[in-house]
């Protein structure tokens, strides 16, 4: 008897809509007979060599790849309850099970088994541990021996042939993810366009990207359109639905190889059962998760060669600049619209203000600044042949567009030349530094700047930015020098200095002095103004010598005599009396005869001085007037060196 | 006997008169250099400042253009140096002060500077207060002026003038006191620190006046500027700002 019996799980008919289950059974009644005998034989023969392992698909998984955890239990078909599972959340997420049952007639002996597939996807890298699971058979505990699984960093790199022992739903030809680069060996930032596409000859119900690449040492610049249908192509004779699945500009930021990482994705794929289960109908058609990956490229990244321009932007690969002004003829103090629009393949957002030399009457604003990237798409590449993944068209791929749009307000009227705007960029292809330049504008401002000046609007006030340091300048105004070590006291100014004030004020100390001295002693004035002004009123006398004059004479004759005698002997002129005079001056040392002559002469004055008469009397007949007058005058001078001599 | 005093004064005169002569020669030297460097030939505007001083001619403003040299030359140590001595013969020069802190900024240490006593700064403030020639005709034609009006007051013309001399001549005189001891001070160099600035790019500070490597206790680096303190054959004490001491090799330094 050689009985091979393929049963459906009960699990699976569990899960199955009612009216299949229905189905199920009625097809059951028929040989339940037979199957209950076999069963019963089975059961009995075996029931002592129960025994449960697990195994998984693989040892070694990548992260978000699939793993199989299959738990195989020997001598039954059944199970008392469900077995209890490790926890796996750790690293992966539970997906779906099967399973399946078989029965082998080795050897006269029968052996049945039961294996139950579970399906893991991994969440998480690192060594983990799936720990015993425990379950129980026809009133037996059995418990497996505990797993270790490695969940890598790397998407998993399966040769083509191994896609079929990985999965025996699908094969490499069927369903495979593509990489397109636009280069292979390009220069620091200039651009590379990916394309991920997703082809597949099988009937693929959804899917899902489990393992973006990461672009580390890339600028990167999305360019997935929102909305891209599935599209029909001819692929190597075959006929495939195509999707883009992710399309980027990468600009890389550093020299050196590098790799573009591959995007893994989970398809899930509608298959149809194969024909070992009763129910071959292809409505029990299921879908089955199936993990497909595309490879990594290895790029080359150049660098720059040398000679770069001063004005280099950094910009690689080609670039256009437009200017344009909305008018070329403009009143003052009214507003104009300048735009610069610079348009090309290279990395376009990383492009800064150009360097505007705007003429210094115009005030400018900051400018308005808008950006737009735009792909071209790979059309070609889809349907190329054997080259596909690496199909290189340098042309197509991106394309950016900036414009920067200043407010300028030209505050005087003349004419001007608004110069060109020059970008430097490294020509990729030509692999030379190019320029890029736009056309000088002229305007012509007209009007007065003065006209309306309330309509302009204020110059804004700024603070200064310092933009370097620098030391302040030098001193250019020669200054005199002096000698090392000298000091001041060196000088010869210094000591003239010094000094001559000193001299100066020693000298006025001096004068003064002598002047206090005479302010003091009024005698010692007086004696040395005695003489003086008796001189002086001597002088006076002789020049009115006449006899119409006389009285006038002899007053000043008197006048002379009392001063000196005032002078002399420090009294006041008026309180002369006649023996008073003689005694003082006898006193102070002077002669009989000199006093007396003094006396006489004194008295004969007064005496003309009040006498009624108008001349005096001439004492002799042969004398004139004017004789009598200078013989007294000459008396009186006399008389006075006579006192002036004796007196001390 | 009588006329040599007088002849004396009579050669000094000359000689320096003479000297203005001289001094005449060094402005042009002068000139040249300040339009080389304005050329951007530091090293020929060096050259020319150098003739200067070499024939032992000195002012500030030369001194200052040196440290611009130097500066713009990059040898940022001999920069502050001659900021330094620029500084001492022009204390409130707001250009020297701007360019020593510059120059001061760019250097490897950062040494904190111990607060002062308030006092000191407070003098220091007052000495460095008006430029030396300045000081010196400020004091000269003050002392002249009290001089003068002193004199006159005590000539005593009229009332009236001897009052407003009396008061201009205690004016100028309290003026010619404060600014005088002021200006001695300074002319006879009380206070003035022994400084110097590092000129070695690195140079090691020891405990001791010794070659042993191991006595390094820290490392002082081009442009510090560094108080003197005592000195042997070859080596110098130092003290910094923050008050650290130590021992350096005396070739290591340029003295202010």
């Amino acid at each position: 008897m050689n009985l091979v019996v393929f049963a459906d799980p009960v699990t699976a008919v569990a899960s199955m809509p009612p009216v299949t289950r229905v189905c199920l059974l009625n097809l059951a009644t028929f040989t339940r007979a037979l199957i209950t005998l076999c069963l019963l034989l089975t059961v009995t023969a075996t029931a002592s060599a129960q025994e449960a392992q697990a195994y998984l698909s693989q040892s070694e998984v990548a992260v978000g790849g699939q793993f199989v955890l299959n738990l195989e239990i020997s001598g039954t078909q059944q199970l008392d309850e469900d077995p209890v599972l490790p926890d796996l959340s750790a690293f992966a997420a539970f997906v779906g099970s099967g399973s399946s049952t078989s029965m082998q007639l080795v050897g006269g002996r029968t052996s049945v088994s039961l294996t139950i597939q579970y399906h893991y996807q991994t969440t998480a890298t690192g060594t983990f541990e799936i720990g015993p699971i425990s379950l129980s058979t026809g009133g037996q505990d059995l418990v497996t021996e505990p797993l270790t699984v490695r969940v890598t960093d790397a998407p998993q790199r399966t040769p083509r042939g191994d896609r079929r022992g990985r999965n025996d739903v699908t094969g490499p030809e069927d369903l495979f993810v593509t990489t397109t680069v636009s280069k292979r060996r390009v220069y620091v930032n200039e651009p590379i366009v990916v394309e991920y596409r997703l082809f597949t000859r099988v009937e693929v119900t959804g899917y899902t990207v489990t393992d973006l690449p990461s672009a580390s040492g890339f600028w990167v610049e999305e360019l997935t359109p929102p909305q891209d249908g599935t599209r029909q192509v001819l692929r190597d004779g075959v006929r495939y639905a195509t999707v883009l699945l992710r399309r980027v500009a990468l600009f890389p930021t550093s020299t050196g190889a590098k790799t573009i990482e591959p995007l893994t994705l989970e398809a899930q794929v509608r298959v149809q059962r194969r024909s070992r289960s009763f129910f071959n109908d292809p409505f029990f058609g299921s879908r089955v998760p199936v993990v497909v990956g595309s490879e990594s490229i290895e790029l080359e990244v150049l660098p720059l060669p040398p000679g770069q321009p001063p004005e280099f932007t950094g910009l690689v690969g080609q670039l256009e600049v437009n200017a344009s002004m909305d008018r070329t003829e403009v009143a003052t103090n009214e507003a104009l619209t300048y735009r610069v629009e610079i348009s090309g393949t290279g990395n376009i957002r990383t492009l800064t203000e150009p360097g505007l030399a705007f003429p210094p009457d115009f005030e400018v604003y900051p400018p308005e600044v808008t950006e737009r990237v735009e792909s071209v798409p790979f059309v070609a590449t889809i349907q190329s042949g054997a080259g596909d993944e690496t199909a290189g068209n340098p042309d197509s791929g991106i394309r950016g567009y900036k414009t920067f749009e200043y407010v300028v307000v030209p505050r005087a009227p003349g004419r001007v030349t608004i110069p060109a705007v020059d970008l430097s960029y490294f020509h990729g292809d030509r692999i030379t530094y190019a320029i890029a330049s736009s056309n000088p504008i002229a305007v012509t401002i007209g009007g007065d700047p003065l006209a309306a000046p309330d309509a302009s609007p204020r110059r804004r006030r700024t603070g200064l930015d310092l933009e370097r340091e620098d030391v302040r300048f030098i001193r250019t105004a020669a200054h005199p020098f002096s000698a090392i070590g000298a000091s001041l006291w060196h000088g010869t100014a210094f000591w003239l200095t010094l000094l001559l004030p000193l001299i100066a004020v020693a000298g006025a100390v001096t004068t003064r002095r002598h002047r206090d001295h005479l302010q003091k002693n009024v005698a010692y004035a007086r004696r040395r103004r005695a003489s003086k002004m008796t001189h002086r009123r001597l002088a006076t006398a002789q020049s009115v010598r006449s006899p119409e004059r006389a009285r006038e004479f002899y007053t000043e004759v008197g006048r002379a005599l009392q001063g000196f005698l005032a002078d002399t002997l420090n009294l006041a002129e008026a309180g002369i009396m006649r023996d008073d005079v003689r005694a003082r001056l006898v006193a102070r040392g002077a002669t009989e005869a000199a006093v007396d002559a003094y006396l006489d002469c004194l008295e004969d004055c007064d005496r003309w001085r009040f006498s009624p008469t108008e001349t005096p009397a001439a004492p002799e007949p042969n004398q004139t007037t004017e004789d009598v007058m200078q013989q007294t005058l000459t008396r009186a001078e006399e008389a006075l060196t006579a006192l002036d001599t004796c007196i001390r | 006997m009588t006329s040599r005093p007088f002849l004396t004064w009579i050669v000094t005169v000359a000689l320096e008169l003479a000297l203005v002569g001289v001094s005449a020669g060094q402005s042009t030297f002068f000139d040249e250099g300040n339009q080389r460097y304005q050329a951007g030939d530091y090293e020929g505007a060096l050259e020319n400042y150098a003739l200067i001083a070499d024939s032992g001619f000195e002012s500030g403003q030369l001194y200052y253009n040196i440290g611009n040299t130097y500066f713009k030359l990059g040898e940022l140590g001999r920069a502050i140096l001659y900021y330094e001595r620029a500084r001492r013969l022009l204390p409130g020069d707001d250009d020297v002060r701007a360019n020593l802190a510059l120059a001061r900024s760019l250097t490897i240490d950062d040494i904190l500077p111990l607060p002062g006593f308030w006092l000191f700064r407070l003098a220091r403030w007052w000495l460095e207060l008006v430029p030396a020639t300045a000081l010196a005709w400020l004091v000269g034609v003050a002392y002249v002026i009290a001089m003068t009006t002193a004199a006159f007051a005590v000539l005593r013309p009229s009332a009236s003038v001897v009052v407003w001399c009396r008061r201009i001549a205690i004016t100028s005189g309290a003026v010619t006191l404060v600014f005088g001891v002021n200006l001695t001070i300074r002319e006879l160099g009380i206070g003035i620190v022994d400084e110097a600035v590092v000129m070695a790019g690195e140079a090691a500070v020891h405990s001791a006046p010794s070659d042993d490597s191991a006595l390094t206790i820290f490392a002082v680096h081009e442009g510090t500027t560094v108080r003197i303190d005592r000195q042997s054959a070859a080596w110098v004490e130092i003290v910094l700002e923050d008050g650290k001491v130590g021992w350096i090799q005396a070739i290591q330094l340029e003295r202010i």
